[in-house]
C-alpha cells in the first residue's frame, strides 16, 4: 500500500513537478519559494492520495492546490516585507537582474513578463486553461467559479496582456 | 502548442523540480516518530514550576492567614522587624490573577508558535508577557515594618502617604496594644494617624488616617477594646470623660503637649454609644467629639 503511494508520488512529481514550479514562480517569482510552495502541494497530495482514483482528478488537484499555496503566499507577510525590501532597493536606484534585461529582448519573454504582471485573477484563469491546459470546466471547478465568469476573465486576460505587449511595442493576444 | 505555454516553458526552461527536492518530499510524507509524551511532560514541567515558584513567592510573605490574632491573651509575643519587604499579596487581586492567567497562556501560545515557526506570533506573545509582567511588577509595592521611632519616621519620609514636605514630619506618640501599633504625627500641613498591623513577622504599615483640620477624629478599636483620642499641640485640657452606655470613664491628661490618650473599656461597644468629653483648666465642658467623629478600625 505504502509503495503504491510512493510511486504514485514519484509519477506525480515527474509529471508535474516542473511545470507547477513553472506556475508558482510566475506568482512568487523566487524559484526557491516556488519549489517550497511545490513540495507543500505534494505533500497535501500525499496525504489525500485515496480521494483520487483517475489521473486526471490528480492533475486539476495539483494545480488547484499549487495555486492556493502561491495565494497563501502573496497574502503573507513574509511576501509583503520582501515587496517592501524590493521597492526600496529600486526606490535607492539599486535593482536590476541583468538575466531579465537580455531576456527582454525575446518575445516569449515579452508575453511572460506581460502574464507576471497581469493581477491574480486573471493569472489564475489565464494559466490554468493556457499552461495547465485545463478545460473551461476543469478551470470553473477548481477556482469555484462558473464558467461564464471564467471565459470573462479569460478573456479580459487575454486582452490584458495584448494590450499590455503593445504598449511594449509586441503585438500579441488576441482573442481568437 | 499553446503559445502562453510555450513561452513559460521557453523562459522557465531552468525552472525544475529538481530531484533533491523529490527526495525531500519523500522524507516529509514518511511517517514519523511522534514522541506522545515529550510535550506532555514538558507542559507539565513548566506548569509545575510556575505553580511552585508562585506559591512560594505568595507563602513568603502571607503569614497573615494563619496568624491567629486575640486581643484578649496579653502573652501573646509580637516579634518585631523593621525595614521594607516587597508586598506580594496584591497579586492576589482579581486583575493581577487575570494578568497571570494571561501570561501562562501567551506564555504556552508562544512556545506553541515557536513550534510552528510563526516567528511574528511568537515576538507579538513576547512583547504581551513584557507587558503583562512590567504593569504587574509596577504594582507590586512594598510593605514597610517598624520597630522604632525612628523606623516610623523613615516609612512616613518614604513617601507612602502625601503628607507634604516629609522631612518636617515629627512624631508625637505610638502606643503599641497587641498586634496594633499607632503613631501620632504631624508636618506643617498635615497631621494623621498611621496604623501598623502585626502580620506574624513584624508591625507593618496598614493605613494612614490624614487631616488638615485642627480637631482630629477619635480612633476606636474594637478588636482590642480601645478608644484613642488624639490631642493637639498646645490644648487646654485637663480631664477626658467617656461616656460608653451607661459607664463613665475618666482620663486626667498631665500635659499640654500633643498626644494621643489610649482609653480602654471592657464591654463590646458600636462607635455610636460613645461620647468624649474634654474639660478644660477652667472646668468648662467642651464636646469635643461627637459619636459621628468616631473612627472605627479596621475598616470592614
Amino acid at each position: 500500500m505504502k509503495e503504491q503511494k510512493d510511486a504514485r508520488l514519484l509519477k506525480a512529481m515527474t509529471d508535474n513537478g516542473d511545470y507547477l514550479v513553472r506556475l508558482c514562480y510566475t506568482y512568487v517569482q523566487d524559484w526557491v519559494i516556488a519549489e517550497d510552495l511545490v513540495q507543500e502541494t505534494f505533500v497535501k497530495f500525499y496525504e489525500k492520495m485515496e480521494q483520487f482514483r483517475e489521473e486526471a482528478s490528480v492533475k486539476t488537484y495539483l494545480y488547484r492546490i499549487a495555486i492556493n499555496n502561491c495565494h497563501s503566499h502573496l497574502a503573507s507577510w513574509r511576501y509583503k516585507k520582501l515587496q517592501v525590501i524590493e521597492s526600496w532597493s529600486k526606490l535607492m536606484g539599486e535593482s536590476v537582474d541583468p538575466e531579465n534585461n537580455v531576456l527582454a529582448n525575446e518575445s516569449d519573454a515579452l508575453l511572460v513578463a506581460a502574464i507576471e504582471k497581469l493581477p491574480t485573477k486573471y493569472k489564475d484563469v489565464l494559466l490554468l486553461f493556457h499552461f495547465a491546459e485545463l478545460s473551461l470546466k476543469e478551470v470553473s471547478e477548481t477556482l469555484k467559479m462558473p464558467e461564464n465568469t471564467v471565459k470573462t476573465r479569460l478573456r479580459r486576460a487575454r486582452k490584458m496582456v495584448g494590450l499590455t505587449l503593445v504598449e511594449e511595442g509586441f503585438e500579441y493576444g488576441s482573442d481568437t | 502548442m499553446d503559445q502562453i505555454r510555450n513561452a513559460i516553458n521557453n523562459i522557465y526552461k531552468e525552472g525544475k523540480f529538481s530531484d533533491e527536492k523529490q527526495a525531500k518530499t519523500f522524507q516529509r510524507v514518511q511517517p514519523k516518530k511522534r514522541l506522545f509524551f515529550t510535550p506532555l511532560l514538558l507542559t507539565v514541567f513548566v506548569t509545575g514550576c510556575l505553580l511552585i515558584g508562585l506559591n512560594m513567592l505568595l507563602s513568603q510573605h502571607n503569614f497573615e492567614s494563619n496568624f491567629q490574632y486575640s486581643s484578649t491573651t496579653s502573652i501573646e509575643i509580637f516579634p518585631e522587624y523593621s525595614g521594607k519587604v516587597k508586598d506580594y499579596r496584591v497579586l492576589k487581586q482579581p486583575w493581577m490573577v487575570a494578568g497571570m492567567v494571561g501570561i501562562i497562556i501567551s506564555f504556552f501560545f508562544a512556545l506553541f508558535a515557536l513550534k510552528k515557526k510563526w516567528l511574528w506570533r511568537v515576538l507579538l506573545s513576547v512583547i504581551i508577557i513584557i507587558a503583562i509582567l512590567g504593569n504587574m511588577s509596577e504594582r507590586i509595592g512594598y510593605r514597610y515594618y517598624v520597630k522604632d521611632d525612628a523606623d516610623i519616621l523613615n516609612t512616613l519620609q518614604s513617601g507612602v502617604f502625601a503628607i507634604g514636605n516629609a522631612e518636617d514630619a515629627q512624631l508625637y506618640d505610638t502606643i503599641t496594644i497587641n498586634q496594633y501599633r499607632f503613631s501620632y504625627f504631624s508636618t506643617n500641613v498635615i497631621r494623621g494617624i498611621v496604623f501598623f498591623k502585626h502580620d506574624g513577622r513584624g508591625y507593618a504599615l496598614d493605613f494612614g488616617f490624614l487631616g488638615t483640620e485642627d480637631l482630629m477624629s477619635s480612633i476606636h478599636v474594637p478588636d482590642i477594646r480601645h478608644i484613642f483620642i488624639p490631642l493637639l499641640e498646645g490644648h487646654s485640657i485637663e480631664k477626658l470623660m467617656i461616656q460608653i452606655n451607661t459607664k463613665r470613664t475618666e482620663v486626667v491628661v498631665d500635659s499640654n503637649r500633643a498626644q494621643l490618650v489610649a482609653v480602654p473599656y471592657e464591654t463590646e461597644v458600636s462607635s455610636s454609644e460613645i461620647t468624649i468629653q474634654a474639660y478644660d483648666h477652667e472646668g468648662n465642658v467642651l464636646d469635643l467629639y461627637k459619636p459621628s467623629d468616631i473612627f472605627t478600625y479596621p475598616v470592614n
